[in-house]
């Protein structure tokens, strides 16, 4: 299998655009069930209590990728630094216009 | 009757779902963004898996945004409702009492307990301020029910399509 290049600085960055959504979802999850909610009626308040749950478990998923790709992303930035700092570089593709 | 709520409760939460979708609309920009950015640099399979991943991601946020929009202005329309329908309901049962009329499940009626010798003008003119009073007391039953319908069936609706994304991330 052909390795190929990457600068692990444009992996950590795209890691790092990660972070603020997965803090909004965990935030927000909370705010969302601690959130009084009162619909004066039985029959629309558990509509509503339901759409909460689904947002919840919306952000959850969200949370959960979130969480994935950021540990993806930061085992292949690592890898990478490997690569780069190796002496004898196996690269099969480089970064188009970067100097070799 | 209105069965009461709290259109401050419902006006707070909505506030903060447009908040979130103001928020995870710009999160799901910068995801995409820097996904995008990878096309150029990184290349190979695991490229392009991950890339796919990062943009199902971003529209699974952005989905969340529209769907938080939705509800969060959708809340606060009905909590302007719901406090104009709460205070025509205080005012109907005010004047209903004023009159020695009560409101019940069954509509405006002659107040329970025991009451004077009326003559026939006065239980006529109580008469007719029930038949206005009961006819307001429905048209206001009406009118709930009529925008408590309209908010289920958008919430129905929102949760469907919040359920297929959340699965959808989940069964990448």
């Amino acid at each position: 299998m052909p390795v190929h290049r990457v600068d692990p600085a444009v992996l950590d960055a795209a890691g790092r655009a990660l972070g603020p959504l997965r803090e909004r979802a965990l935030e927000t999850e909370d705010d969302l069930l601690a959130a009084p909610l009162l619909a004066g009626d039985a029959e629309l308040q558990h509509v509503l209590d339901a759409w909460v749950d689904h947002v919840v478990d919306a952000l959850r998923a969200v949370g959960e990728e979130v969480a994935e790709q950021a540990l993806g992303l930061r085992a292949v930035a690592a890898g990478a630094a490997v690569l780069n700092d190796s002496p004898t570089r196996s690269v099969s593709a480089a970064r188009p216009g970067t100097p070799r | 009757m209105t069965g009461g709520g709290d259109p401050g409760s419902l006006s707070a939460t909505g506030g903060l779902l447009l908040r979130l979708a103001t928020g995870m609309s710009a999160d799901a920009r910068r995801v995409a963004a820097s996904y995008a950015a990878l096309r150029g640099e990184w290349v190979g399979r695991a490229s392009t898996a991950a890339r796919r991943r990062g943009e199902l991601l971003a529209a699974t946020t952005t989905r969340i945004a529209e769907e938080s929009a939705c509800v969060g202005a959708l809340l606060q329309r009905h909590s302007t409702d719901l406090a104009g329908l709460l205070e025509q309901e205080a005012s109907l049962r005010a004047q209903a009492a004023s009159a020695g009329l009560s409101v019940t499940d069954a509509g405006v009626v002659l107040a329970p307990g025991p009451r004077g010798l009326a003559d026939a003008d006065e239980e006529a003119r109580t008469e007719a301020a029930r038949a206005v009073l009961d006819t307001a007391w429905n048209d206001l039953q009406d009118r709930t029910r009529s925008s408590r319908a309209a908010v289920q069936a958008a919430l129905h609706a929102s949760t469907e399509r919040l359920g297929a994304a959340a699965a959808a991330l989940r069964a990448r």
